[in-house]
């Protein structure tokens, strides 16, 4: 065996403590570290498969008073792989208990069954029937 | 002797401190031959340091040539000097620099496992008669020991040139005697060119030359025709 590494071998038994609590603090961050890895992983996979599942779009684009003919053409573009339109408008709402009026999205859903993108997660209760303009999927 | 080991030509060094120069060596010419004994005498920051560290290529002089042999040392870089050094060169300090935690033995062997064609450490050890204590550690020898341990370090790669800045400077009259003693020995067996800085003049006697340093220069050089022996020797 080479000198030094007798003398590391020596050192290292002769500074036992304190190379002891340098491994656990290493080995303390090491695991903090795989943890948040991890976590992140997990998440960001979670997040990936929930927006498979329910189409979330890649692209938005807000027009005005368009018509619904050139959803037809965005479809034929390269690497489109869906199109979905709606209807998306800002309104105040009068609700009990609020003193100031608040504002609220109001978009549309198609006559029946859920739309091709951005898909609806229902916790509670259902999608509205189809024709019965009472009806509406709160947020 | 069988030649110039060294040859110094207006050999100059400047350190420079914010705007101030420091001439620590003036334009210094020397010769030193092969197999001599030269003692480095003079007050402190008169420039013996200076000249044994750029002779031993720690330090890079700043103007002036030096030689080992046929080699330019002031024309070489890091790497050249680290060599040189390897190869030629014994280093021995006024603070013996063992490492603790090694026995005499693995101190000396440190060398012996990079050198080319060095000694056996125990064979070292032996030349400064510390063959008995091998197995100790530097806490457990005197200062006198432990510096002659630092000495069988540095010759145990068969150097040309012992270089000893104050290598009694720690010790006691009696321990500072023993290490002169096994300094001479080294030159006597194994012909290594040794050359000591130290502020104690009784030593200049066991030398061939003195240098005698003022200021950055050599201010005289004295011939000893009979060189004492280190036994004879007090302070």
């Amino acid at each position: 065996m080479r000198s030094l590494d007798i003398k590391l071998f020596r050192d290292l038994r002769r500074l036992w403590a304190q190379v002891l609590a340098i491994t656990l603090v290493i080995a303390g961050g090491v695991a903090s570290l795989v943890l948040t890895i991890g976590s992140y992983r997990s998440l960001d996979e979670t997040r990936i498969a929930y927006y498979e599942r329910y189409q979330f779009a890649d692209v938005f684009a807000t027009v005005r008073r368009a018509p619904t003919t050139p959803a037809g053409r965005i479809a034929e573009i390269p690497g489109v792989a869906a199109v979905d339109t709606r209807i998306a408008k800002l309104a105040l709402l009068d609700i009990p208990g609020f003193r100031q009026p608040a504002t609220g999205q109001f978009i549309s859903l198609p006559e029946s069954g859920q739309p091709v993108l951005n898909r609806l997660h229902i916790r509670v209760g259902r999608l509205p029937e189809p024709g019965n303009l009472g009806e509406v999927v709160v947020n | 002797m069988t030649g110039t080991i060294f040859t110094a030509k207006a050999l100059t060094k400047v350190y420079t401190s914010g705007e101030i120069d420091v001439l620590a060596l003036r334009e210094v010419d020397l010769e030193i031959w092969a197999g001599e004994v030269v003692v480095l005498l003079g007050p402190s920051g008169s420039g013996k340091s200076t000249l044994l560290n750029i002779m031993g290529g720690i330090d890079h002089a700043t103007r002036g040539s030096l030689f080992f042999k046929d080699l330019d040392l002031t024309a070489l870089g890091d790497r050249g000097l680290t060599a040189y050094r390897r190869k030629h060169v014994g280093f021995v300090f006024q603070f013996y620099n063992l490492i603790p935690s090694l026995t005499a033995y693995e101190n000396v062997a440190l060398v012996t496992e990079i050198a080319d064609n060095p000694m056996r450490p125990d064979e070292a050890l032996a030349h400064v008669g510390l063959e008995s204590r091998m197995h100790h550690f530097p806490a457990q020898l005197s200062g006198g020991e432990q510096q002659r341990v630092a000495i069988a370090r540095a010759i145990a790669k068969r150097p040309e040139v012992l270089l000893c800045d104050e290598p009694t400077g720690a010790l006691d009259s009696k321990t500072g005697i023993q290490v002169i003693e096994a300094l001479l020995a080294i030159n006597v067996q194994l012909g290594a060119t040794v050359l000591i800085i130290t502020h104690n003049a009784s030593i200049q006697d066991v030398a061939d030359r003195v240098l005698f340093f003022a200021d950055g220069r050599i201010s005289k050089i004295r011939r000893n025709e009979t060189r004492r022996a280190a036994a004879e020797l007090s302070w």
